[in-house]
């Protein structure tokens, strides 16, 4: 009889495990985000040699958030972290216009993996807050949607003051809803 | 791209300068980090102060990353040491970073240094002491202005990260140099044509053409003076007499080296000495037009 109560109450109160995986160059705020989420200090951030790795509960999804180190000569290794992954974040730094190219190259490498066909993917453009920052409108024009055939969303974000992680993560959330609903 | 193997030898080289093998800002020894547009190195903990600039302000990159040819030649034509000997000039070697990355003289250096990275010349002259100090208010209009230039002891914890807000006037460090620069080149001109009209006023004062008529006036009759004497000394009978010995004596020189040459020549031997070698070598002629051709 306690069996049966506990597998009720277990099926009511179910989460979805999620899997969310962090990516970006070097230097553009995944582990300050990834802080801010967990931890709301991010002032003290070293930069990341291997990964960093997180569990959230946010909106009855359990999140677990993998950030990976975004050095030139760690990039090929991101593959490895895409395995049963359900949406994947990347993260731009809008105040570098030296490399935002270099940057959007980058997704569109990672983004033809076939572990994450179709998976949602959302954009953050960080650093809006310094000076000279591009617009996420700006970046938005650069990034070709249509070839990545997923729901696609992006975010200008201050992962300092974590303005913009809210609404990142609300749509995140309502995807992957939608997403296990159908 | 440069492989990770020949960027360590480059840095390794780098080390023979021993602040190269310091952090910048704590001196602490083997640095991991770089900041490739100040071209300096820095430690794990100092990297924190330098992330939050942003990019342009502070590019930081691991040592054990893979390094572009450009990124490299950054780093060699910078270094800790003549960073400091800049910061020393400006008097803000001790200043926290969040500061002296942020003023004028800083934006001036990474400006220079890009260039000669470069192997061009960078023909901008560095701001003055005064101008170099302050925070480079264009890109940064909220930061509180420095009035005047702050000792290393004086306390500027006021320019905090959190100074850093939303900037309203976006206006790269290089506009606002070029603006400083065509600003100064006006001002040049402008005094430089001033000069030149008062030049030419003072030129047609009434006392100043008669001081140069005076002048002029002189100056003839010094001339006519000296040729004068010149006539009178070259006139008087003891020069002429001693140039006409002059003449003589280069003449019968002459006479002698003249002589000597036609005795040297009508000897009989050296005639015969002339005759054997001319015919030695009428015979070496015809010898090499008889032989046969060389083998091909």
């Amino acid at each position: 009889m306690g069996g049966f109560f506990s597998r009720i109450w277990q099926r009511l109160l179910r989460r979805a495990e999620t899997r969310l995986v962090v990516l970006g160059l070097d230097a553009a705020g995944k582990t300050t985000f990834l802080t801010k989420l967990a931890l709301g200090d991010p002032r003290t951030v070293v930069p990341t040699v291997g990964f960093n790795v997180q569990r959230l509960d946010y909106k009855n999804i359990h999140f677990t958030i993998w950030d990976v180190c975004g050095q030139e000569k760690t990039r090929p290794l991101w593959v490895l972290y895409l395995d049963n992954t359900q949406a994947m974040v990347y993260i731009i730094d809008s105040n570098d216009r030296q490399r935002i190219d270099e940057s959007i190259e980058e997704l569109d490498k990672i983004i033809r993996e076939p572990a994450i066909k179709g998976k949602p993917l959302l954009i953050f453009c960080n650093k809006q807050d310094l000076p000279n920052a591009m617009q996420s409108e700006q970046i938005s024009t650069k990034i070709n949607f249509a070839d990545y055939k997923r729901p696609c969303h992006i975010q200008p974000l201050c992962a300092i003051s974590g303005q913009g992680i809210q609404e990142g993560l609300d749509w995140l959330a309502n995807t992957l809803k939608s997403s296990q609903a159908h | 791209m440069v492989s990770s193997e020949n960027s360590a030898q480059i840095f390794n080289n780098l080390r023979s300068d021993p602040e190269n093998n310091k952090c910048i800002e704590c001196n602490r020894m083997s640095p991991t980090f770089a900041s490739v547009n100040n071209g300096c190195f820095i430690c794990v903990s100092c990297v924190q102060s330098h992330l939050p600039l942003g990019a342009p302000i502070s590019r930081v990159k691991v040592l054990d990353d893979i390094w572009t040819q450009e990124d490299l030649q950054l780093m060699i034509a910078g270094g800790n040491s003549s960073l400091k000997e800049f910061f020393a000039h400006y008097n803000i070697l001790n200043t926290p970073p969040n500061f002296k990355y942020l003023t004028r003289a800083s934006f001036f250096y990474r400006e220079m240094l890009s260039v000669i990275a470069q192997d061009r010349e960078y023909d901008h002259s560095c701001p003055s002491i005064e101008d170099g100090v302050q925070l480079a208010g264009s890109v940064y209009p909220d930061l509180p202005d420095m009035p005047s230039a702050p000792l290393p002891n004086t306390n500027v914890e006021e320019s905090k990260m959190t100074n850093i807000e939303t900037g309203t006037q976006k206006k790269s460090a290089w506009q606002w140099a070029k603006g400083a620069y065509s600003k100064a080149v006006d001002y040049g001109n402008k005094t430089a044509d001033k000069l030149s009209d008062k030049i030419n006023k003072f030129a047609e004062k009434p006392s100043i053409k008669v001081v140069e008529d005076k002048t002029l006036h002189y100056a003839g009759k010094l001339e006519s003076g000296l040729n004068n004497l010149i006539n009178k000394v070259s006139s008087k009978p003891a020069v002429q007499s001693t140039v006409s010995q002059i003449n003589q004596a280069a003449d019968s020189f002459a006479n002698e080296v003249r002589y000597n040459y036609t005795k040297i020549n009508s000897n009989p031997s050296v005639q015969k000495l002339k005759l054997d070698t001319m015919n030695m070598l009428k015979d070496i002629a015809s010898s090499f037009k008889n032989s046969p051709p060389p083998p091909v």
